[in-house]
């Protein structure tokens, strides 16, 4: 705030909230989650919480309206949560309140990268206790069910995303349109049968008081992968370490994307359609992204700091073969990365 | 489908174009099911409807879970190059007045200049009107619902029985929504406990539909304040007037004012006294789904 000269922040995002405030939401659905949310007032020597009425009706408006009062000076604002809200703010004329917190964000405290860990730690043995339930027969929402009751048994504050274990065609022409022509993922869990021979792609979130986890392994249905598939695994060993070795204070989101490209014979490693890499905090993905269509110009601008958290998550694709992805937690630290995923690569090691 | 009585909505209204960032409109409106994220997002225009054209366009990268008749644009990471991408979109450039159901400084910004002679307008209230009152298919998916909301009930009640700790019955009852098919919930199981009563809370969103139900062991009959309620729930009653929380369900949480009549067709979560239920409005005896 002190930085870009505001004065007054208004957040009505959730996960805005949680960062600033400590203040969790509950998991729910989004419009649950936005007719209950707390909105957080925060001055420079003061924060407010409040949960006014639905903020689509006037009262709950006029009530967020009174809290703010007549605050002087730079206002700024997250989102608004409808025109109403919009229109009740406009005397403030705010400004976008996204530049401080994607600055604040940028970097996490220890206390902030214990809490992930924490997350990490629940969200990886739960699906280590899922794993031996993978077998020719099983649908895919029966391994939801068990993700569900180990991550709630391990302490878990809530479920993030519906989790993901996609089944993939060995070639792109089998699979559903896509406007990029590779694989439309994550596609959600429809209660489909495994096969014998199938390859997940899995993909888990969970939140531990308002910190986001990622978990991400390729699986065999009722088979060990085959020397193609031991290749692929091999190559995508590669492409995390030639990233790995670059991420440090210094370098940018595009450094990376150009470090697993090269990795990977000068064609990206990833979906066209998402990234490399995306940080991860209080949202499951936050900035920095890396290999987005943003681009290099912009990618070049976002510079790595000491405490900036990445989720590593290259994609080898063999057409004709499937291939591996999985996703690896990285923290950035004062002399280079380590590792936040803790969790081996089943069936490899 | 609630298409058309979005864009009689939008006739009635002189609204052009609506752009729609909240999941429940864009289910609502589209049928599209996209991957599940829990919790609120910031505004971003993940669907759009051109009063012009009647088309409806879902932002997806794939046509997997989007219904035919639904048009496709793909996403980008840069809010400006998907701004571009919807300003693109048949009858939406000249359009004069455009509904949205929340905004961001940025894109109101994007928008603004992409649309330049439209005026930003509220299109929440369009989709509110347009998604009220439920068609007889629209119950069939509420009911649905309503039926694993029930056994997710069960398997939670068993596990307060048993003298499971909180984090137990949400594991249990969790497992057990997902163990039936439905791997999102409208909310995660709540439990609050007061000596011997235990109260419990489950809400699950099943193919997008959420229902509701909200029961107090050890007495897991409905209480006399929620018969009482239920039976107010006629035609023409004010929301306020039912003497419960009362809220509308659909695809998600839907919020009522208190001065909101009641009518054939709504479909209510109601609850008090630590019991709820999901219930359907109708011409004659409501009925609790």
């Amino acid at each position: 705030m002190e930085a870009q000269g505001v004065d007054v922040v208004v957040l009505c995002g959730e996960n805005n909230v949680a960062y600033a405030t400590g203040h969790a939401a509950p998991s729910q659905e989004p419009a649950r989650a936005g007719a209950t949310r707390t909105v957080a007032i925060l001055t420079r020597t003061d924060v407010r919480l409040l949960t006014p009425p639905p903020l689509d009706f006037d009262d709950g408006v006029r009530e967020l309206a009174a809290a703010i009062g007549d605050h002087a000076g730079t206002l700024a604002i997250d989102e608004y949560p409808s025109m109403l809200v919009h229109a009740a703010l406009a005397p403030h004329a705010p400004v976008d309140a996204r530049p401080l917190l994607t600055a604040a964000k940028f970097v996490k405290m220890p206390a902030e990268l214990d809490a992930m860990r924490r997350a990490q730690r629940i969200n990886e043995q739960a699906m280590d206790d899922v794993l031996p339930a993978l077998r020719p027969g099983i649908r895919d929402t029966d391994l939801s069910a068990l993700f569900f009751r180990r991550i709630f048994e391990l302490g878990a504050t809530g479920n993030t995303v519906d989790p993901i274990w996609n089944v993939l065609p060995t070639s792109l022409a089998d699979g559903p349109f896509t406007f990029t022509g590779h694989l439309p993922f994550p596609l959600p869990a429809v209660g489909r049968v495994l096969e014998k021979g199938d390859v997940i792609f899995n993909d888990a979130g969970i939140d531990f008081n308002g910190w986001a986890s990622d978990f991400g392994r390729t699986w065999y249905v009722g088979v060990d992968p085959d020397a193609r598939q031991r290749s692929q695994f091999r190559r995508y060993l590669e492409i995390v370490e030639a990233c790995r070795a670059i991420i440090k204070p210094g370098a940018s989101a595009w450094d990376v994307a150009i470090a697993a490209r090269e990795a990977n014979g000068g064609q990206p490693p990833w979906f066209p359609h998402l990234y490399v890499a995306h940080g991860i905090g209080t949202d499951s993905a936050e900035l920095p992204f890396c290999g987005t269509d943003l681009g290099a110009e912009i990618e070049s601008q976002v510079i790595f700091e000491p405490g900036t958290v990445l989720v590593l998550e290259p994609v080898v694709w063999d057409d004709g073969h499937g291939g591996y992805r999985a996703e690896e937690v990285i923290v950035v630290t004062d002399g280079g990365c380590e590792l936040l995923t803790d969790y081996p690569h089943a069936p490899y090691e | 489908m609630s298409k058309e009585r979005v864009l009689d909505e939008m006739g009635r209204r002189e609204v052009d174009v609506l752009i729609l960032g909240r999941e429940g409109n864009a289910r609502a409106v589209s049928g599209a099911h996209r991957l599940f994220l829990a919790g609120e997002r910031a505004f971003s225009p993940g669907c759009v409807v051109v009063a012009e054209t009647g088309a409806v366009h879902v932002l997806s990268v794939t046509d997997f879970g989007v219904p035919a008749d639904a048009h496709l644009y793909p996403p980008s990471w840069n809010p400006a190059t998907l701004v571009g991408r919807v300003a693109a979109l048949p009858g939406v450039r000249s359009a004069k007045r455009v509904g949205v159901d929340g905004i961001t400084p940025l894109f109101e910004a994007l928008l603004t200049a992409a649309v330049p002679d439209a005026s930003l307008v509220d299109g929440e209230a369009i989709m509110r009107a347009a998604r009220r009152i439920k068609s007889p298919d629209e119950v069939d998916h509420l009911r649905a619902a309503a039926a694993v909301a029930r056994s997710t009930m069960a398997v939670a009640l068993n596990g307060v029985a048993r003298g499971l700790d909180d984090s137990g019955v949400v594991a249990l009852a969790m497992e057990a929504m997902a163990a039936e098919g439905t791997t999102t919930a409208a909310f995660e199981p709540r439990i609050s406990r007061a000596g011997q009563r235990v109260t419990v809370a489950v809400g699950v969103l099943r193919d997008g539909w959420e229902a509701d139900v909200t029961r107090t062991a050890p007495e897991v009959d409905r209480p006399a304040e929620l018969v009482a309620a239920i039976a107010r729930c006629h035609p023409g009653v004010a929301v306020a007037d039912v003497g419960a929380d009362v809220h509308g369900v659909g695809c998600g949480y839907e919020a009522l004012p208190a001065d909101e009549r009641l009518e054939p067709g709504m479909v209510l979560s109601v609850s008090v006294a630590g019991a709820g239920d999901t219930v359907l409005v109708t011409e004659d005896a409501p009925e609790v789904l």
